[in-house]
């Protein structure tokens, strides 16, 4: 099954290949025969060695053929000299070799020479590296061979500067060269770590590395590995869990909490404590979004009087007791409605590093060659996601127009993932609502007229009270959505929404806009009948409005809603 | 030039069965994992009928390797590939007189049970205890497994074989869980894919074998976060080039339309891939003569590729092939199979111990 070419053949030749056959399976199977025989009456000897040399060198997968061999070996070195069994290794080595040749991908023969490896008396492994270096030749993208490799640095003691100069050494003599990219960037972080952020390279390493990706995807740059290289070298560092924000809310007794991943706050292992003026209080958490186990976000209901108006000021604390030792606290003050805490999304670097100058003057020049080059080569994908990747990374707000255009031009030199180009740019410009937002210091968020495929980010938008969606080319409103408990007015006119499932359990929501979207049957708006607080809500422009006796269906549906408009 | 739907099936039809006839000597080791291919194969395209499925369900439960009387083996039991290593034909579960050098192969073990799984068989003849105890005697420190007890390389496919019985047994004593899904995150690489273990370059096969293993296990949200599954969407998506290749610079393969293709409808984005570009290639690797899909065109067509070829198009929806189960990879129809089946045993439970367990 290793993607062999049909070739024609003559009758003539047919004839032959199908003899040739025929002996070959004869002679299979009367070796097998004579291995099971022997293995049966217990005899570990050389002639069991040469019958399944025989056989591995034309099937090498068969591992019960292996084993044997390597049962045979630990047989001889009881029985035999030191140095008789120093030779046999060095046969078996050799043997490997050939078989290797054969098939250089057989998991089998790779993990028999580990093990002969292992058992040698004095291992020779600086010719295993040369052997690695001789494979990687034929074939640099072989990760059995890479496998080979990593286990010969280990059990040897290779420093690790020596085959991180290895990979320079590849790169340099090739730099189409996927495997050494990817070899590097595990050895990177082990020569040159940054001590602040855990896997990732010192600051100083990370621009020279810079330089030389760039040198390799100008020199050629239809080739993906130094694209990729390139990308993972302006990331970021994964975030620690944290809470990233605290809600109170006096009138609904509920306390809200918004962690930076999902958790399972109901697990054994690990407790969600609340403190109201250093009182312990144990509440019933549950999930945002009602069954599933994992949430970012989680709510509680108070006990009455626990947020009485009587002192001039409660404080409200969260503790966090699991792996992490978080915590989150806020005040809430007499005649306040309600109160909270949160890490803004600048602030927390959620969606870009904060640079140094050096990093940010040197990524500035890096930007001005790609879009040369990208003016050179206007059909490479890989350049201008650099590009975009590049502005994100130095300034999302100030480049934002720019970044529609690559994106309008990258959906044309990389057509066929257009839909996956569409959300991709919806998540950016997400990013950016959310940052004005917090720069104006708001709790309304304008998403409108964005093109936007899908929502996202919606556990940074707890504390949003006014949404305008409308303008875009959303589907539905889904789950997700039920982490904006405060939403009071939602504009999302002028989609194609057909399903509003996330819109079910918003305490806050009193203001629904939906003309002109794919909303079909009065089944369709269910999960509005648990938003109490509604009343009103607008679906001119909607399929439902043309059903007979809509609007005495849809009273019925939504008795608490006032204002239900279909024209 | 669009292929007729009917032709598509009928001769993946012939070329699948005629291999369950002439199963090949040189993978004699591995004879169960083809029969699986084989059987899969005609159950996603509606044609068990073509086979005796009681002869078929004998034979795999003769595969079963069996505790003894004092269940001395009990860390060798699973299932074994074939008939190779001579063991009398039992396909009872009566305790077995232990061989030397026979023990269960994790990837056997995996493929039996979804075979009977798809041929309706009802597991009563499965030792789970063996079972159990084979698979755990496989687990390494690190969370990875061998495929045999005797050891063997250990990577992301073991990981899955394991995720994939327990799942079908449902009993998760198999594995230590947390320590699987510690190899899981240690494999992610720096592009963002998953490799065959910690350090090794990312991989389609791989990353198919996690991704799945976690959903199986239900923990998919819970291992990696939003921005790390994005990032892995992101290197999935990008492995489509016509049809899909498995790994960046490497030409594509049939196959990767199901190990890449699979990954993404996982992951919730196959929708955003390229359905006629990717149906196209998988249809040029089809044999004209005998049926069934190659790796490549023109290529020698084999049954692994023919199974994966006919999942592949059946993502993308394609008329007169059933709708595939990805994390467990097999047909939907014998997915819910599976779900009575536990139904049956958590029903069974509440009144006596469960039957799967049970050696007699």
């Amino acid at each position: 099954m290793h993607g062999r070419i049909k070739v024609k053949s003559t009758e003539e030749q047919k004839e032959q290949k199908a003899k040739e056959r025929a002996k070959k399976l004869q002679f299979y199977q009367a070796t097998t025969a004579a291995i099971s025989e022997k293995r049966k009456d217990h005899q570990f000897d050389q002639e069991v060695l040469e019958l399944t040399g025989q056989i591995l060198s034309v099937n090498p997968d068969y591992a019960t053929y292996w084993n044997l061999r390597r049962q045979i070996f630990l047989h001889f070195e009881h029985e035999k000299e030191p140095e008789e069994v120093k030779s046999i290794h060095q046969k078996e080595l050799f043997f490997l070799e050939t078989c290797l040749r054969v098939n250089p991908k057989s998991y089998g023969t790779w993990h028999h020479r580990c093990w002969v490896m292992d058992h040698m008396q004095e291992p020779d492994w600086k010719r295993e590296l040369e052997l690695c270096n001789k494979f990687l030749e034929y074939d640099e993208r072989n990760f059995h061979c890479w496998d080979y490799r990593r286990f010969v640095v280990q059990r040897s003691a290779v420093p690790v500067e020596e085959e991180l100069a290895y990979t320079s050494r590849l790169i340099s003599t090739n730099f189409s060269n996927y495997s050494s990219w990817h070899y590097r960037s595990t050895l990177l972080p082990i020569v040159h770590p940054d001590h602040k952020r855990q896997g990732r390279i010192s600051e100083k390493i990370l621009l020279k590395e810079y330089e030389l990706v760039q040198n390799a995807f100008f020199t050629d740059p239809n080739d993906q590995s130094a694209w990729f290289y390139y990308r993972w070298l302006l990331g970021r560092a994964d975030s620690l869990l944290k809470i990233n924000c605290l809600y109170v809310n006096r009138d609904q007794r509920r306390i809200l909490v918004c962690f930076s991943r999902p958790v399972n706050v109901l697990s054994k292992s690990s407790k969600l404590i609340l403190f109201v003026d250093q009182k312990l209080i144990l509440p019933e958490w549950r999930p945002v979004a009602g069954q599933k186990t994992y949430s970012c976000v989680w709510l509680c209901d108070l006990p009455e009087c626990t947020l009485d108006n009587g002192s001039l000021h409660q404080d409200i604390k969260v503790v966090w007791d699991g792996d992490d030792d978080l915590q989150k606290e806020c005040t809430i003050y007499k005649g306040k409605r309600e109160s909270w805490c949160r890490d803004s999304a600048t602030a927390e670097e959620l969606f870009r590093c904060q640079m140094s100058v050096e990093k940010s003057t040197q990524l500035q020049s890096e930007l001005e060659s790609c879009k040369q080059l990208q003016e050179l080569e206007p059909d490479n994908k890989w350049c201008l996601l650099t590009v975009i990747l590049l502005m994100r990374a130095l300034d999302p707000l100030g480049y934002e127009n720019e970044t529609l255009q690559y994106f309008k031009a990258l959906k044309v030199a990389d057509a066929m993932r257009t839909r996956y180009y569409n959300d991709l740019c919806s998540k950016f410009v997400i990013e950016n609502c959310i940052l004005k937002m917090e720069y104006a210091e708001v709790r309304v968020i304008d998403m409108s007229h964005k093109n936007l495929t899908r929502l996202c980010y919606l556990d940074q938008m707890v504390l949003v009270t006014h949404m305008n969606l409308s303008g875009n080319q959303l589907t539905c409103l889904p789950p997700s959505f039920l982490t904006m408990q405060c939403l009071e007015v939602l504009n999302a006119d002028d989609n194609s929404i057909e399903n509003v499932s996330g819109l079910s359990n918003l305490p806050q929501l009193e203001e629904v806009t939906l003309r002109n979207n794919c909303i079909q049957t009065p089944a369709d708006l269910q999960p509005l009948a648990s938003c109490l607080k509604l009343s009103f809500l607008d679906l001119k422009g909607n399929p439902v409005c043309n059903l007979p006796n809509i609007h005495s269906e849809l009273t019925l549906l939504l008795p608490q809603v006032k204002e239900i408009i279909l024209q | 030039m669009k292929e007729r739907r009917g032709w598509i099936g009928m001769r993946n039809l012939a070329a699948i069965f005629s291999t369950l006839c002439l199963l090949l000597c040189m993978h004699c080791i591995k004879r169960l994992t083809i029969a699986f291919f084989a059987l899969a194969g005609l159950d996603m395209l509606d044609a068990l009928d073509k086979v005796d499925r009681a002869n078929i369900i004998e034979w795999i439960y003769s595969l079963q390797v069996l505790p003894c009387e004092d269940k001395s083996n009990l860390s060798r039991c699973g299932f074994r590939g074939s008939s190779h290593v001579g063991v009398q034909y039992n396909p009872f579960k009566s305790p077995a007189t232990p061989h030397l050098y026979d023990s269960g192969h994790i990837a056997m073990t995996y493929t039996g049970l979804a075979s009977l799984v798809i041929l309706g068989d009802d597991l009563s003849r499965v030792n789970g205890e063996g079972c159990m105890a084979g698979l755990r005697a496989l687990q390494l420190e690190d969370g990875s497994f061998y495929a045999v007890p005797e050891g063997s390389e250990n990577d992301m496919r073991f990981v899955y074989c394991a995720a994939c019985i327990c799942y079908m047994l449902d009993d998760w004593s198999g594995m230590d869980i947390d320590k699987a899904v510690s190899y899981i995150r240690r494999s992610m690489s720096y592009d963002s894919g998953l490799g065959q273990g910690a350090d090794l370059e990312s991989h389609g096969g791989s990353t198919f074998c996690a991704i799945a293993t976690l959903c199986l296990m239900n923990r998919l949200e819970e291992v990696f976060s939003e921005t790390e599954l994005n990032r892995i969407r992101r290197w999935c998506i990008m492995r489509q080039q016509s049809g899909f290749h498995g790994r960046p610079g490497k030409p594509v393969d049939t196959c990767y339309s199901f190990w890449v293709g699979g990954t993404l409808k996982l992951l919730n984005i196959f929708q955003y891939t390229e359905f006629e570009k990717n149906r196209n290639y998988i249809l040029s690797t089809q044999d004209r003569l005998v049926g069934g899909f190659a790796k490549w065109p023109e290529s020698h067509p084999d049954v692994l590729h023919a199974y994966f070829g006919i999942c592949g198009l059946s993502l993308i929806g394609e008329p007169g092939i059933r709708e595939v189960h990805p994390a467990l990879n097999m047909s939907l129809r014998a997915f819910e199979y599976l779900q009575s089946l536990h139904e049956k045993w958590k029903h069974q439970n509440s009144k006596f111990s469960d039957p799967v367990t049970n050696c007699t």
